[in-house]
């Protein structure tokens, strides 16, 4: 489900065929309005999810989402870190 | 940027950069990779190697080894790390995706766990050290004296057999 027969994760294709991301590519423009709209969306998932899931599965969700921050804020940060080296 | 990389300073003359290039992507390319290989308008090269079915394709575009040959003085920079093919940046559509250090730490494994990398490194010193057995050859036989080709040892010019191998030189 989230890899491929190489086992490398295919967020990419999943990001290229969802509808709300096709829905804001269409035209090419990406608006403020578009940006608010889709962060409205990811916060009213996560406000559905805690009504919808037990403790467990909230955790995991949560740390999920945590561990992937983290990894996204420590990669820019070393990037930035090796600017000009 | 080349988070990760296989990077390397070659000791050989910026002058056999371009046999370098050249060797890559002869040897790649009968290993069944495309290739595709750019001049600098510093002196060196930027290749691309990747085939289907080893390198992913990400947001349509394919993914790839990218070997760097620069002139660093009067050696050679030699870097390898994972680009897109036929770019010489990843586009920053694709750095900005938020699973894209997966993408790339999952890349970089595999280019590693097949050794491309080594592969390509191994080229590059393998026509360094060919080019430089040649000129030390011809200081050595300008100077009387010559290599023993077995042990290396330094041998009169005239003489028939390495005094420390025993070999024919």
């Amino acid at each position: 489900m989230f890899f491929n027969e190489e086992g490398i994760l295919n967020i990419d294709e999943m990001v290229v065929n969802n509808a709300s991301f096709k829905n804001i590519m269409e035209d090419g423009v990406i608006t403020e309005e578009e940006i608010m709209a889709q962060s409205d969306k990811v916060v009213s998932m996560l406000h559905d999810m805690e009504a919808k899931y037990n403790e467990e599965q909230l955790a995991e969700i949560k740390n999920l989402l945590v561990e992937s921050s983290v990894l996204y804020a420590v990669y820019n940060f070393h990037s930035i870190q090796n600017i000009d080296k | 940027m080349a988070t990760f990389s296989t990077k390397k300073i070659l000791y050989g003359s910026t002058s056999l950069i371009p046999t370098i290039a050249n060797r890559i992507q002869e040897d790649f390319q009968n290993d069944g990779y495309e290739v595709a290989m750019d001049a600098l308008s510093s002196g060196g090269y930027d290749i691309s190697i990747t085939k289907g079915g080893v390198f992913k394709a990400v947001l349509g575009m394919k993914t790839a080894l990218k070997v760097t040959l620069l002139p660093q003085g009067n050696n050679i920079h030699f870097e390898a790390g994972v680009g897109i093919w036929g770019q010489q940046a990843i586009p920053t559509v694709i750095s900005m995706l938020f699973f894209w250090p997966v993408l790339i730490t999952q890349i970089w494994g595999l280019i590693e766990q097949s050794k491309l990398d080594d592969k390509a490194l191994e080229i590059a010193q393998e026509v360094i050290c060919m080019n430089s057995h040649t000129g030390l050859f011809h200081t050595a036989t300008n100077s009387g004296h010559k290599f023993c080709t077995n042990c290396g040892t330094s041998v009169s010019s005239e003489a028939k057999f390495c005094h420390n191998c025993g070999r024919p030189v």
